[in-house]
């Protein structure tokens, strides 16, 4: 009887979500009013026109390669997220070291059992962890150039310290981390306080920009991203060891 | 059937599976790996509103892909699906944080052992 039931209200969701979902489908595909998503918007009718051309602020800004142009990141992606949307990122920053917070206070306080690890792991972790912290290096500080940047970036060093506690090493210890977290959060807002002493507004791009193209180009957009990329990879390294926190108890199974 | 309506239709059947399982699953880890298909379905639904027809990568790369500017996809979506992204992990952590301390009150991760208001008392 309770399993007909089951299988009655399955039907029923499924049938109700069949029918928002065309609904929605149909909305999505037209809704004979406004801008219609399968016309052919060019992007020249959107606000990304003025990102990618790069006039925001400076009307005359040319954009060609290996000139100067008000912003300098080749990657537009980058440039859109770590100088004119700038605010949004930080508070992006702020919002995850919050979430992260939160974990470790919600937590419970307990012993965990923690599988030991293979020898094969153990043994091969440090060549694993020289190449995941090379490549996220190379993810942030070429974020402007290629794709890549700072959130990546900090996912991947955060993934090769937890490689490490995977293997059963703590290869950093979590006041590091605090410190590094706190360290780079205090950089990114009195960098910010900077460009509002210098130029007149918070998160101002104050530095010479350089050319497109060049490894040190882009103004402030690299410092910004190896700072956010320090920091992801610092909160997020705490979530894993706050996991590991507590596996004094092994489980030799 | 063009491009955009291939990414649509994937990604509005992704955000409906995820709200089938959250709608039918007990378990609450289930129910999270639910919510995290409804993330990815937003997020390629995003995705798919800076779509533009044989667009090239919001990228310079050398200085012959500067006279394509005007074909390049919208590099906003984009920018906000990494912020949402970045966002979905952190939330998910939480997310386990609170099913971690819920098994430690419930004794167990059904949604229904919430519904009898005795709580099993550990201390």
């Amino acid at each position: 009887m309770k399993k007909d039931k089951t299988i009655l209200m399955n039907i029923l969701a499924i049938a109700f979500l069949a029918l928002l979902a065309y609904f929605i489908y149909t909305v999505t595909i037209s809704n004979d009013i406004g801008i219609n998503l399968m016309d052919d918007n060019v992007v020249a009718d959107r606000v990304a026109d003025r990102y990618l051309n790069k006039n925001v602020l400076d009307e005359n800004s040319i954009y060609e390669w290996g000139g100067k142009a008000e912003d300098s990141a080749a990657n537009i992606v980058t440039a859109v997220l770590a100088d004119y949307r700038l605010f949004d990122t930080a508070l992006e920053v702020i919002v995850l070291f919050v979430t992260v917070m939160g974990f470790g206070l919600v937590l419970p306080d307990e012993k965990r059992k923690i599988k030991e690890s293979t020898q094969l792991l153990y043994n091969w972790l440090p060549i694993l962890m020289t190449f995941m912290l090379l490549v996220g290096g190379y993810m942030f500080i070429n974020g402007h150039l290629s794709p890549g940047g700072g959130f990546p970036a900090g996912a991947i060093i955060s993934t090769a310290i937890l490689v490490g506690v995977l293997a059963g090493r703590q290869t950093v210890s979590s006041h590091t981390l605090k410190v590094i977290e706190a360290v780079a959060g205090i950089s990114i807002f009195s960098l910010a306080t900077m460009g509002f002493i210098l130029k007149g507004s918070f998160f101002v791009n104050f530095l010479e920009g350089g050319n497109i193209g060049d490894m040190f180009s882009a103004g402030l957009i690299p410092i910004f991203y190896t700072l956010i990329a320090f920091k992801v990879s610092a909160e997020l390294s705490g979530v894993y060891l706050e996991f590991y926190k507590g596996g004094e108890e092994h489980d030799h199974a | 059937m063009t491009m955009l309506n291939i990414f649509l239709l994937s990604s509005t059947s992704l955000i409906f599976i995820g709200l089938y399982g959250v709608l039918t699953r007990k378990n609450l880890v289930k129910i999270l790996l639910s919510l995290n298909i409804i993330e990815t379905g937003i997020n390629l639904l995003l995705v798919a509103f800076g779509y533009v027809k044989d667009g090239e990568v919001a990228i310079l790369r050398s200085s012959d892909s500067i006279k394509h500017i005007a074909n390049m996809v919208d590099p906003v979506p984009q920018a906000l699906v990494l912020t949402s992204i970045v966002i979905g992990l952190g939330t998910t952590a939480f997310a386990l944080g609170l099913i971690i301390r819920y098994y430690k009150t419930h004794g167990t991760l059904s949604i229904d052992a919430s519904d009898e208001e005795e709580v099993m008392q550990n201390e």
